[in-house]
């Protein structure tokens, strides 16, 4: 089931109308069991595979508890299903063993949660999370709907207590917030429907066939950075908006990350759950800073190589995180300098971004380089590259619409302003929920030309 | 419950604000340059008629979403068509009848394969039209009724006839969309209008179909949730791909998908086969009703007319065994009738050559496979320029 389907405001709604009229200890499992039919709809094997971790997961939060040896074994089998199901092909042909009869597709946010339990198992093993105490409550805080597929990222200090109030029938009601998570929900919807499905036709284009030029090949990869941009935040949003209506916070996963002025603040602002993850689970684990410059550069490389690992089963995501390390370490040396001058700042940082993006997207390492070349100025001459926008004036406003992009960009960060949710909380009631429901309602039914999931789907 | 009442007015005013609000942001986007990217309502184009079940509105404009963005607008006449008038110039004038690829939505009106023959024609015989009957998902019956009340309006000196040659295997009885050709007791065919009687026709006829069209016509959100039933509420929900039609030239092999025992027969050998089983040996016998009574209506319209067939042995790159003899038949079949045969795939194969026909369907990534692009459009409005020019000349 998709946030962007028609078919999933209805069900919605139905769950909401439960979950306000059911007794306070009640909500807790129509929540949970209105999450077990949403994830149900991905099919048999994925619920299976699912309920093997959770089951496994839950009992060694037991486990760890009585030996905190217990720890190691359980990521094993977490990690373990994970490369089984997402890396077993990739892994074997890195050795030259072809598996791809084999191929299986990946479980439905498997990447999601294998990193939500682990980091609830290391946080418990630290003392820095509380277990469950039933076994409904840990498959909530991993199983709800708002954010099981593609997060946020959450850990126990930020949902478990939540999880425990609601089973408990103390969790506070939304109240003012509910209209402050519709806000999200249509603002996430917003940006999946216009903007990301918009873009999504043409940056398969310009990456399947390749560009023809410069021109083309920069414009699809800044196209890509916004689509990916859109898409992501706008699934967070809506992930964020839904979890409000239930009276329950979840975290914030982007903040306009394309106005950073530094790879490092690039990665505060992006995916901002993940980052964390990696940080608090990979990065300090293995040393983080300390040990010399050459030890922490080695660390940063290893880190941001398994971040771009979590994203897809390819080198290119190899690459495309390892390019990250080699910016980041960069800027260490030069940036100090850099950040004197924030516009030239800004414009290095977007930069890299919008590069890197390319091996993200490209669906391999010959068109990545391909399409770097073309960046470059060097097109290699291909059979059906394409090329975006008619002439002078056609190229013309592909750029005023790339410009309008970033414009939209900065002026969302009037949209989280607080003020803004005073102001929303202020003009709540039936008038205010009537047009946005209106307008959630005429976003989805807008007949999508292909169904594009989530990109964060895929992962 | 009068607070009650009071929220329920108040949350029905928000629904309606975001109606005003999405019909404007719509109709924002389509004035804009961003109406090539951006969520656009489509137009709606078609709507009932008496003697074909459905035809376009006349006179309706906007946008079409499908393969490839393109601005349309139907003519005063209700065709897809430059405005013209029914009085004669004094050119010739050609009519041409056909399918989805004669109505070619998917590229501006000057790029469609009519305009591009009028244009050639009025190159050396000024004041030549040709004139665009094309209709998307027009059967076999649906493209004589057409021809027997819209193309003779026109008055048109010669009438081309654009059929899929497979579209004649499947010629049955079902009159309850469009006119079909149902066998009567005496075993002869004809052109039945079932479809009149249906409570949709009658909806779409009635009062409150006036209604209906005219808010298509006048709200985007009306379109977009119009496009939305087309396409089904629950399109998202996860199901098994569907397996693809398209109008591109795919070389089919019928026996090695279905893993029949037997070497696998060549290229369109099946689908050749079986016209041939039609055409020559007129079998099955209701199928040959139907066709035989097809022919007679074209026949039957006082002009003469050309039945130019494609997809005759499925888009094979080297002609299958049969299909010359196939041909020749067509050929007798038809000029027996008073018709004129013309084969539309062979002279396009020989401007682009047999590897080149996928190039001319299909947009962007879905190159190859599709309707036919501007390139496809250019290559079939010479064909039919030389096809009507050879009507005069000979």
């Amino acid at each position: 089931m998709s946030y962007d389907a028609l078919y999933f405001a209805p069900f919605l709604a139905i769950v909401l109308a439960l979950f306000h009229a059911a007794p306070p200890r009640v909500r807790g499992p129509v929540l949970l069991v209105a999450s077990i039919a949403f994830y149900a709809v991905a099919g048999v094997r994925d619920c299976l595979l699912a309920a093997f971790l959770l089951v496994a997961n839950y009992s060694f939060q037991w486990l760890i508890l009585r030996d905190r040896r217990c720890l190691a074994p359980a990521l094993v089998v977490n990690f373990g299903c994970l490369a089984f199901f997402k890396y077993r092909v990739f892994l074997a042909r890195s050795v030259g063993i072809d598996l791809s009869a084999a191929d299986l597709v990946i479980p439905l946010g498997i990447s999601f949660y294998v990193f939500q339990l682990s980091g609830f198992l290391v946080d418990l093993s630290r003392g820095r999370a509380k277990p469950f105490g039933s076994l409904p409550q840990f498959l909530l805080f991993k199983l709800f709907f708002g954010q099981l597929v593609a997060g946020p990222i959450t850990r126990w200090r930020q949902f478990g207590p939540q999880v425990g109030r609601l089973f408990a029938g103390t969790l506070r009601p939304p109240g003012r917030l509910a209209v402050v998570g519709l806000a999200l929900c249509l603002l996430g919807l917003a940006k999946k429907i216009v903007f990301a499905d918009s873009l999504a036709p043409w940056v398969d284009l310009v990456f399947t066939r390749g560009p023809a030029d410069a021109a083309t090949a920069w414009i699809g990869a800044w196209a890509f950075g916004f689509q990916i941009y859109y898409d992501f935040s706008g699934y967070s949003d809506i992930a964020v908006g839904l979890g409000l209506l239930f009276g329950i916070r979840l975290p914030m996963n982007f903040r306009q990350p394309y106005l950073a002025r530094s790879p490092q603040e690039f990665w505060q602002r992006w995916h901002i759950t993940l980052s964390r993850w990696i940080r608090d689970y990979l990065y300090f684990p293995l040393g983080g800073n300390s040990g010399g410059l050459a030890r922490s550069a080695l660390v940063l490389l290893a880190t941001m190589g398994l971040a771009g690992l979590w994203h897809g089963a390819s080198w290119t995501f190899v690459i495309w995180g390892l390019g990250w390390g080699v910016v980041i370490l960069a800027w260490r040396a030069v940036g100090e300098h850099i950040a004197k001058a924030p516009l030239l700042a800004w414009a290095a940082t977007i930069l890299f971004v919008m590069v890197l993006w390319v091996f993200f997207r490209a669906p391999d390492l010959a068109l990545a380089k391909a399409f770097l070349a073309a960046m470059a100025g060097m097109p290699q001459s291909k059979a059906g590259a394409v090329t975006l926008g008619d002439g002078t004036s056609g190229r013309l406003l592909l750029l005023a619409g790339l410009a309008a992009l970033m414009a939209l960009h900065k002026a969302e960060t009037l949209l989280f302003q607080p003020r803004m949710t005073r102001t929303l909380m202020a003009a709540r009631g039936p008038l205010l929920y009537g047009l946005m429901t209106g307008m959630a309602f005429v976003l989805l039914a807008i007949p999508k030309a292909s169904n594009e999931p989530f990109i964060y789907f895929r992962f | 419950m009068r607070a009650l009442l009071r929220s329920i007015a108040l949350f029905a005013a928000g629904l309606f604000a975001a109606v005003l609000v999405a019909e404007a942001g719509l109709r924002l986007i389509a004035a804009s340059p961003a109406w090539r990217l951006l969520p656009v309502a489509e137009i709606a184009l078609y709507g009932p008629d008496l003697d074909t079940g459905y035809r376009h509105c006349a006179g309706v404009s906007g946008l079409w979403l499908q393969e490839n963005r393109t601005r349309v607008t139907i003519s005063g006449q209700g065709l897809r068509d430059r405005e013209r008038s029914y009085a004669r110039s004094q050119g010739v004038r050609a009519v041409v009848a056909g399918t989805s690829l004669i109505e070619a939505l998917q590229v501006e009106q000057p790029a469609t394969a009519t305009a591009v023959a009028e244009r050639l024609l009025a190159a050396t015989s000024p004041g030549a039209e040709v004139i665009n009957l094309g209709l998307a998902g027009a059967r076999p019956g649906v493209l004589a009724a057409r021809l027997q009340s819209e193309g003779l309006r026109w008055k048109p000196d010669v009438a081309v006839v654009v059929v899929d040659a497979s579209a004649l295997l499947v010629l049955d009885g079902d009159d309850r969309e469009y006119p079909a050709y149902s066998i009567g007791a005496d075993g002869k065919a004809q052109l039945s209008y079932g479809f009149r009687e249906t409570r949709g026709y009658g909806f779409r006829t009635s009062r409150a179909g006036d209604v209906f069209y005219w808010l298509l016509d006048h709200s985007r959100v009306v379109a977009v949730l119009n496009s939305r039933k087309n396409v089904g509420f629950l399109r998202e929900w996860p199901q098994a791909p569907a397996p693809k039609t398209s109008l591109s030239r795919r070389p089919s092999d019928v026996r090695a998908a279905t893993g029949l025992p037997g070497p696998a027969p060549a290229c369109g050998a099946e689908q050749v086969a079986a016209l041939d089983r039609l055409w020559r040996r007129h079998e099955p016998a209701a199928m040959d009703a139907r066709l035989t009574a097809f022919l007679a209506d074209l026949a039957a319209v006082g002009m003469p007319v050309v039945l130019a067939l494609r997809d005759i042995d499925g888009g094979c790159a080297a002609p299958p065994p049969g299909r010359d003899a196939l041909v020749a038949a067509m050929i007798a079949r038809l000029g027996a009738a008073g018709i004129r045969f013309t084969d539309l795939e062979a002279p396009m194969r020989r401007t682009v050559g047999p590897n080149g026909m996928s190039a001319l369907y299909g947009f962007g990534l879905h190159e190859g496979d599709g309707h036919l692009n501007v390139a496809g459009n250019r290559v079939l409005g010479e064909v039919l320029a030389d096809v009507i020019a050879g009507l005069f000349r000979g």
